[in-house]
């Protein structure tokens, strides 16, 4: 078993039995596809919501929409079957408290929101999801049994 | 290093700041610093310096690494600047420096190890605004602007989560930042925090230009 580890606006593909990871996760969004059939997964550690210009050679996962087109293309091209794909999302933090309150709509949420709303326009079911709250995430993905692992300091260790 | 003209040229990026230019930020840190050693000293009631024995020129994304990887706790502070230049401040103090600061400030102990009460993170914040106001004022009489720091938002959490929220409040990722590194000495120990200076993509080069034609 081997850990790949996916950096800030980039994804990475990998097979069972291994691991996808992204350490310290904060407003950003990790986006893990899988498809349960092959074990074939692909996760991406984004950066901000939707669409960056076409014509600017941006990091492959610096936007939602790119980052999961991108993916899906490669998982397709890799022996993934479209149908068979499902979506597990975590990330998407409000890290800094201001004093002057939260705001309602903090980059961390708009990155969640554009992300589900492509999922859903690309017909992937979004079976779990950990997002927003105040806290950082390191992910892990295990393509073994397509679940996902979320280590945190304060709310300790979750599984989605 | 000769004239102003060599030590400050015409610059278009942060990255093109030579090390005689890093070297003469640095001493101007240092004056900022020795001004927050004195309010520090005095809030303490015993001695206390700050140092600064670096300042380079960093990608965000590389700041982490720096730092120790990114699942190593920190403490963050984002200033956001205003005034004639606007930009971000981010100051970031490892946890075990966390601790020892609070314990020197406060002169007890942390009430829980791996977390910060509302009390604990006021003086912190109250460091960090004293650093930051101090060194503010020492880049606004070098560059002849004026730059406000407003209050701070803080976070405590791993270091990978501080910095990427941090690039993505202001959107970018290919932002290469002043990195101003600031050791805090009292009698009894060290201590040693980044504070680390963005400004704007629309205030940059009015922030460049002020250090080509500085007269010091």
């Amino acid at each position: 078993m081997k850990k790949i580890q996916v950096p800030l606006a980039s994804y990475s593909l990998a097979e069972s039995p291994d691991v996808l990871a992204s350490y310290g996760v904060g407003s950003c969004v990790v986006v893990a596809l899988f498809d349960p059939g092959t074990g074939l997964a692909a996760m991406a550690h984004v950066m901000l919501p939707g669409r960056g210009e076409e014509k600017k050679s941006l990091p492959p996962a610096m936007y939602s929409d790119q980052a999961i087109e991108g993916m899906l293309e490669d998982l397709l091209r890799s022996g993934g079957v479209r149908e068979r794909l499902v979506a597990k999302i975590a990330g998407g933090a409000q890290m800094f408290v201001f004093p002057s309150g939260s705001k309602d709509n903090s980059p961390g949420q708009r990155n969640v929101e554009t992300v589900i709303e492509k999922l859903s326009r690309e017909g992937i079911p979004l079976i779990a999801k950990d997002v927003g709250k105040n806290y950082g995430r390191s992910v892990e993905f295990y393509t073994e049994s397509g679940r996902m692992l979320i280590k945190t300091i304060s709310e300790g260790i979750k599984e989605i | 290093m000769g004239t102003s003209d060599q030590r400050f040229g015409k610059i278009k990026a942060l990255s093109d700041l030579t090390e005689a230019q890093l070297n003469a930020l640095r001493e101007m840190s240092h004056a900022g610093m020795a001004h927050a050693t004195a309010a520090l000293s005095q809030l303490l009631g015993h001695p206390l310096t700050l140092t600064v024995p670096r300042v380079s020129i960093v990608p965000l994304v590389q700041i982490p690494g720096q730092v120790g990887g990114e699942e190593e706790w920190v403490a963050g502070l984002y200033f956001k600047i205003r005034g004639d230049v606007k930009g971000s401040i981010l100051v970031l103090i490892p946890w075990n420096g966390v601790l020892s600061v609070i314990q020197t400030l406060t002169g007890k102990k942390t009430a829980q190890p791996m977390a910060l009460t509302e009390d604990e993170a006021s003086v912190l914040k109250e460091l960090g605004n004293i650093l930051t106001s101090a060194y503010l004022t020492a880049l606004s009489n070098l560059l002849g602007v004026l730059l406000i720091p407003s209050i701070p938002g803080i976070a405590f959490d791993m270091v990978g989560a501080v910095v990427d929220s941090f690039m993505v409040e202001r959107g970018q990722l290919e932002e290469v930042a002043m990195v101003i590194e600031t050791r805090f000495e009292n009698p009894a120990n060290g201590v040693a925090g980044r504070l680390i200076l963005l400004p704007d993509p629309e205030s940059l080069p009015g922030f460049l230009d002020r250090l080509s034609s500085n007269p010091r």
